[in-house]
């Protein structure tokens, strides 16, 4: 077998580096290291976000549980708060969070005290009637129909939602068996200990009713229509000449709020699709434009009222729109 | 490029200049549109086989518009559940999907329980998403052995499997991972895992399952990867692009689905896809885990100390993970009668001897969990 030969470099043969040249060569290349070091060392540009803030946990409403839902008893109770509610509901919790969750109430009911627990009651604490009423809504199973439970309520299969006062309230059989009665009986009993006088969401008297379609209004605490600056919005579905179109309202805490919310929409509208109108006066101001994925949007802020309309294509009818909801807004309390 | 399709970091280091040349004769406003040329980054599915895009979609808090957006874009893996928002989520999925079923594979979950329960799971799950099928369907939420081998949860996926309203299987688990994980992949059952997976939670046994269960031929998604919405406790805000890289850089996970609620996340974490992370986001991801350690066991076996009465805090701890974690207040009591020195003398202790290195708080853990098992 033959040894193979070992390669020999090649030695370049040319003309002399000038000293010149040398330098320069490594002023390039500590430049380009400097840029890659830097590009290394950080990385993409790393925008972060807020995250939702711990809020206060459970203050003593434990009597909202009945101590018997027949033929059971409460046999456990449990408690669990912003940070930890991923323990509870998992993969659910943001969804929860988003919507101002503050605390959770759990109660579980079984024959007797050793027994596993066949009935479960969950009363979340969202802060505000609103919030409550948003996340019920948002959560509300696509096959079933509203239901005079609680504020909103439904009766499903094993289980029972609803809302009242600023409560979301959950409860579930944990059987195979079909004890839907028994998960009922159980939803009216902890509704009625609920006390809550007022029978729906005050904010969506000023929304008008010609034309809006049934099960619609609904409160968006974050993002809505994926809009990250828009925050603790009402909003009601309409029927239009061509398709359907939304009106919205948020009212913010001060006025600043509001114009800060409008800066950032004109900013990201005008990078996410196309401005067409910014009228500035001395007490309000209109961005009229489109998004890609939203269509026409137009808002009016006037103090700190922010209103608007989505999808309605034609800046007259869209202005008109907007202009009544804000008319009726300002005059509701 | 490593073999699922991604860049490596050698790859970053042959183009990185290349790349910060383009970025620099950029015009600002094109740099504002992030979306805009995206450099889509796609792995390859375990044996599944399905090109995925590494950076994908949890529906679950994404409205329609954005969930449309997303996939406009070029995500082809939509994560729901048949119990997302009580079902309205996955009809969101399904107006977006309408009439382009085949530009996105989209995943679904059930929960476990009887048979018929969980095939009625399956057909209104269907109708929602007005489809004849899913790509993958899932179990919800496993969380041990003996849930990997239930059999009629194997029962059911197998007959959506042959009656064709699913291509592939798998199951979701949040909680003690690494023995639901290694389970998998002893077994030929599933193609699919949804695990939690992120910079806090990641210890050497999650990590060697999930290089275990990629070994098996099953593809890897990764969950809860910017560590949900845990507030920051030291206040400010959380380095959510780079805990993202960070879940990326791991070669056995192919796809990350972040939970993603407005359109400029969507940005943010599509602009993840080929990125690598950098020095300084991952020392700020260390302070971030640092301040956030002890919110979750991970039952990473690193407590330092020993009880002076001979208290065995791991068994203790496991079952408090089984009552408060799983809410399986049986299952925990049952298991705490058989630990041999249980929490009995913790609540005389004010401090405990043992350090958890996570940083949670024995004592009231340990005397809680007597209180409600003893």
């Amino acid at each position: 077998m033959p040894t193979p030969t070992p390669r020999r470099r090649k030695r370049r043969s040319g003309r002399p580096v000038k000293r010149a040249e040398t330098i320069a060569s490594s002023v390039i290349l500590t430049g380009l290291a400097a840029i890659f070091l830097i590009v290394f060392l950080v990385g993409s540009s790393g925008e972060t976000r807020t995250l939702a803030g711990a809020g206060s946990l459970w203050t003593g409403e434990a009597d909202i549980l009945p101590p018997r839902i027949d033929p059971l008893a409460l046999s456990g109770t449990w408690t669990y708060g912003p940070d930890n509610l991923y323990e509870y509901i998992n993969g659910q919790a943001p969804h929860y969070l988003q919507f101002g969750f503050e605390a959770v109430l759990v109660g579980e009911y079984a024959e007797d005290a050793g027994a596993m627990p066949e009935l479960i009651v969950d009363v979340y604490h969202m802060g505000e009637r609103s919030n409550a009423y948003g996340l019920f809504m948002e959560s509300f199973p696509p096959e079933e129909e509203l239901a005079p439970l609680g504020n909103d309520g439904f009766y499903g299969h094993n289980v029972a939602a609803f809302w009242k006062g600023p409560y979301y309230v959950r409860v579930m059989a944990l059987t195979a068996e079909d004890e839907s009665y028994t998960v009922h009986a159980a939803a009216e009993m902890v509704a009625e200990r609920i006390q809550d006088d007022e029978a729906g969401l005050a904010e969506f008297a000023a929304f008008p009713t010609e034309g809006l379609l049934a099960g619609t209004l609904s409160f968006s605490k974050v993002a809505a229509f994926g809009l990250h600056y828009m925050k603790d919005t009402f909003l009601g579905s309409y029927e239009g000449e061509e398709s359907v179109y939304r009106l919205f309202y948020s009212h913010l805490e001060t006025e600043e709020e509001a114009l800060e919310l409008m800066a950032e929409h004109r900013e990201y509208l005008g990078s996410a699709g196309e401005v067409t109108a910014v009228e500035e006066g001395a007490q309000e101001e209109l961005v009229w434009g489109r998004h890609q994925y939203i269509g026409a949007i137009l808002m009016i802020r006037r103090g700190n009222l922010v209103v608007g309309s989505v999808r309605l294509a034609e800046r007259g009818e869209a202005e008109g729109a907007v202009r009544d909801l804000l008319r009726r807004v300002e005059v509701e309390p | 490029m490593k073999k699922d399709g991604r860049f490596s970091r050698r790859d970053f280091l042959k183009t990185g200049p290349a790349a910060f040349a383009v970025a620099a004769a950029t015009p600002s406003w094109l740099s504002a549109r992030p979306a805009s040329g995206l450099a889509l980054e796609h792995g390859v599915l375990g044996r599944t086989g399905l090109r995925v895009t590494s950076v994908s979609l949890g529906c679950m808090v994404a409205p329609e518009e954005v969930i449309a957006a997303a996939v406009d874009r070029g995500v082809n893996w939509l994560d729901t559940a048949h119990v997302y928002k009580n079902g309205q989520n996955e009809g969101e999925v399904g107006r977006v999907m309408r009439g382009r079923r085949d530009t996105a594979y989209i995943s679904t979950k059930i929960r476990s329980g009887n048979k018929q329960t969980m095939q009625s799971q399956i057909d209104t799950s269907l109708t929602r998403l007005q489809t004849d099928y899913v790509d993958n369907l899932m179990i919800h939420d496993v969380r041990n052995r003996a849930q990997v081998f239930n059999e009629t949860n194997l029962e059911v996926l197998e007959e959506a499997k042959q009656a064709g309203k699913t291509r592939f299987v798998g199951f979701s688990t949040h909680n003690n991972m690494a023995e639901t994980i290694n389970a998998a992949a002893e077994s030929d059952h599933y193609d699919i895992i949804l695990t939690s997976f992120n910079f806090s939670i990641a210890n050497p046994a999650l990590l060697e399952a999930v290089a275990k269960a990629h070994a098996a031929g099953i593809g890897i998604i990764a969950m809860k990867t910017q560590l949900g919405d845990f507030p920051n406790p030291e206040g400010g805000l959380t380095p959510h692009q780079a805990a993202l890289k960070w879940v990326l850089e791991n070669e056995h996970v192919t796809c990350a689905v972040p939970g993603t609620r407005d359109f400029q996340q969507l940005d943010q974490n599509l602009a993840v896809m080929g990125q690598r992370l950098g020095y300084f986001e991952g020392r700020e991801l260390e302070r971030y885990a640092a301040a956030t350690s002890g919110l979750l066991c991970t039952d990473c076996g690193t407590c330092e100390g020993a009880c002076p009465n001979g208290v065995d805090i791991r068994d203790v701890r496991r079952c408090a993970m089984y009552l408060e974690g799983y809410r399986d207040p049986g299952l925990a009591r049952e298991n705490y009668r058989q630990v041999a020195l249980n929490a009995r003398p913790c609540a005389d202790c004010t401090e405990c001897a043992v350090l958890c290195t996570a940083g949670a708080a024995l004592q009231p853990l340990l005397s809680r969990t007597h209180a409600q098992l003893a």
